[in-house]
């Protein structure tokens, strides 16, 4: 038997003694609607004498008030579900995040990344709104190209030597065309300039003189990246033109964020 | 950033040593299309543990992800580390919480390992148990006087002014004394300094915790001293952070020119890292600048001291809190083997008064539970050694 299985088993026998209230419907069937077996799990793994358990309640999200007040009494929480995502839940945990982070402000203070994020987001939509006025006029002026329709051509190639050739909008970073095309290119900070994780390799010395000089900024970060060579660029400051039409680009072997890979601390 | 690696590397040597024995125990196949699901437990949600989930789940798909975390939100040190002046470094929240969302990862907030739950029941529900729980202790001094009131950790510091719930009551006295005494000079100390000598209007834009705001609004400091025991080439930040706090504004920032004075290891140093050279560049732009203003036109001052080394701290008459900090001048000693260079004592002695010092010469991790632990390093012992 699998272990979820033999945990099942378990938690079936042990129904009278589960000490938790509405957790069985009148029939003695468990109430799954109002607990998940996670709760289950984490309750039977002794956690339940340490923190209260509350039913699991899909449908209602905590209130930010019943939040403030549970975070008011210390190590009085709840252990629920929660999931650090966008839906109602996940911005419940880190609107709690921002009670406790800034009492008096209330959550509204966690909103630099958001902006961020927004500001990314305004420019992915920028350039798909180009590329559909664009394909509109085109049908008018087909002899016509304008710049914000102009493409290049770049080749990705991957860590294990598979090169990808995509077609890039001038005016997009080298980030977001490998994000549009599903390549495995991270970009942590999502272009803000914090971060080596969309380093990339210009393969040819030719179309790296082409590019622009790299900024302070950029070169503080580019001192992180790892595998660093003469010819590095981070990729969300590679903007494509014209002149970079055929560019091969190389992801380096790893990236380091928030950490150096195989890097031994030396004693002082 | 730098404050990150003990816990990353932590964590992925032992994702690497429980996924290799338990790989070689079960036969598993990754490619195998009726593999049974693998079970794995992330202990600790900050970069290490989210980073390790989204590979586990890239790599594996049949790979469960648990992350538990002792407080009741994720993110460890990307919402306590990361001063409230740098928000972009926190968009990483972004990515964490798309992997947070796969419907093969879970979330667990206010587990304990240790105190809620032991190790030896994660091996039993768990096929893999992953310890990224990161180094919430510091590395001592070991001299005297370091009892005294008004020396904190500067980890202490920086949790206070983000907000953590552990360091909420942080007993931090900013009114009693003007200067502050930062040991290191790695990009922490530079985030407690630049936090303590920013100007508050700035500071009221970001994310800092409300209680650190008034706190520094009330704050009498105008001078910080970073202490390095070595040079401005072995020091430990980073180039970015160093810009920045050399460009603060309304602040006079002093750096002795002849610590400057570099040698031949320092030049080799120098040529084999990137990010060493770029720093003493600006260490030296920083310098050439301010010499040239006689009169200083700011009223707070940042002062760089190299090749200091603390010695004991002076205590106020009343003998409980710290008046001031005895530096012994050092010189650089270069061992041949290694091309390392150590700070050695030279038995010349100044002091700087103080009532406020904090300390940021490194972390080291906690023993929460029954398992090989090398207290003097503070690590976790892992028997081997793997590169992943």
């Amino acid at each position: 038997m699998g272990l979820l299985c033999r945990l099942k088993t378990l938690f079936y026998r042990e129904l009278h003694g589960f000490g938790l209230p509405e957790a069985c419907h009148s029939n003695g069937k468990f109430n799954w609607a109002n607990y998940s077996f996670d709760q289950f799990r984490a309750w039977r793994m002794g956690i339940s004498k340490a923190v209260q358990m509350q039913p699991f309640a899909p449908e209602r999200p905590p209130h930010e008030e019943t939040m403030k007040e549970r975070l008011a009494e210390p190590r009085s929480f709840d252990l629920y579900r929660s999931r650090c995502s966008s839906d109602h839940r996940g911005r419940a945990v880190a609107a709690s995040a921002g009670c406790w982070l800034n009492e008096g402000r209330g959550a509204s203070k966690w909103e630099p990344n958001h902006i961020i994020s927004d500001q990314m987001k305004y420019k992915r939509n920028t350039h798909s709104l180009q590329r559909n006025f664009a394909s509109e006029s085109d049908k008018a002026n087909e002899n016509q190209q304008e710049a914000n329709t102009e493409t290049i051509s770049v080749t990705f190639v991957g860590k294990d030597g598979e090169e990808k050739t995509v077609k890039v909008l001038v005016g997009m970073s080298m980030l977001e065309a490998a994000h549009e095309n599903d390549i495995d290119l991270e970009g942590a900070c999502e272009g803000s300039l914090a971060c080596s994780t969309c380093h990339i390799i210009v393969m040819d010395d030719d179309y790296y003189n082409k590019l622009p000089e790299p900024t302070d900024e950029e070169n503080d970060m580019l001192d992180l990246a790892f595998g660093l060579t003469e010819t590095s660029r981070l990729g969300c400051q590679v903007i494509a033109k014209p002149e970079l039409d055929g560019m091969k680009v190389a992801l380096p072997a790893a990236t380091r964020n928030f950490a150096v890979d195989g890097y031994v601390p030396k004693p002082h | 950033m730098q404050v990150f690696k003990a816990g990353i590397e932590m964590a992925s040597r032992w994702a690497i040593v429980c996924l290799r024995t338990y790989l070689k125990g079960r036969n598993f196949s990754s490619s195998c299309a009726s593999a049974k699901p693998l079970h794995v437990c992330i202990v600790g949600s900050g970069p290490a543990g989210f980073y390790t989930a989204e590979k586990m789940l890239k790599r594996y798909e049949q790979a469960n992800v648990d992350i538990i975390e002792r407080l009741p939100t994720p993110f460890g040190l990307v919402r306590s580390g990361v001063a409230p002046d740098h928000p972009e470094t926190k968009v990483v929240v972004n990515q964490f919480s798309r992997v947070g969302a796969n419907e093969r990862c879970s979330f667990f907030g206010n587990v304990s390992l240790g105190k809620d739950i032991s190790l030896m029941d994660l091996h039993k529900l768990y096929h893999v148990v992953v310890l990224a729980y990161g180094a919430e202790s510091d590395r001592e001094l070991g001299i005297p006087g370091e009892n005294l009131a008004g020396i904190h950790y500067a980890r202490e510091f920086v949790w206070w002014y983000n907000g953590h719930p552990d360091c909420r009551y942080f007993p931090v006295d900013l009114q009693s004394t003007d200067t502050a005494v930062v040991l290191g000079q790695g990009n922490v100390a530079l985030d407690v300094a630049r936090i303590l000598l920013r100007p508050l209007n700035e500071l009221g834009t970001t994310d800092i915790a409300e209680h650190a705001l008034s706190a520094l609004q009330k704050s009498c400091i105008r001078k910080v001293y970073l202490v390095g025991r070595r040079g401005p080439v072995q020091a430990a930040c980073t180039a970015k952070e160093l810009r920045e706090i050399l460009g603060i504004q309304g602040v006079n920032v002093h750096i002795n020119e002849a610590d400057l004075v570099t040698s031949s290891l320092d030049e080799e140093e120098t040529k084999k890292n990137r990010s060493k050279k770029r720093v003493y560049e600006l260490f030296c732009k920083a310098a050439k600048s301010k010499s040239c203003q006689e009169f200083s036109t700011h009223d707070r001052d940042l002062h760089f001291v190299f090749f200091r080394k603390p010695e004991r701290f002076l205590p106020s008459i009343d003998q409980r809190k710290v008046a001031g900090v005895r530096l012994q001048k050092t010189i650089l000693k270069g061992d041949d083997a290694t091309s390392y260079q150590y700070a050695v004592g030279t038995g010349e002695f100044e002091e700087i008064e103080s009532g406020l010092v904090l300390k940021s010469i490194g972390y080291k991790s906690l023993c929460v539970d029954e398992f090989p632990f090398d207290h003097n390093k503070g690590v976790v012992a892992i028997k081997h050694s793997i590169h992943c």
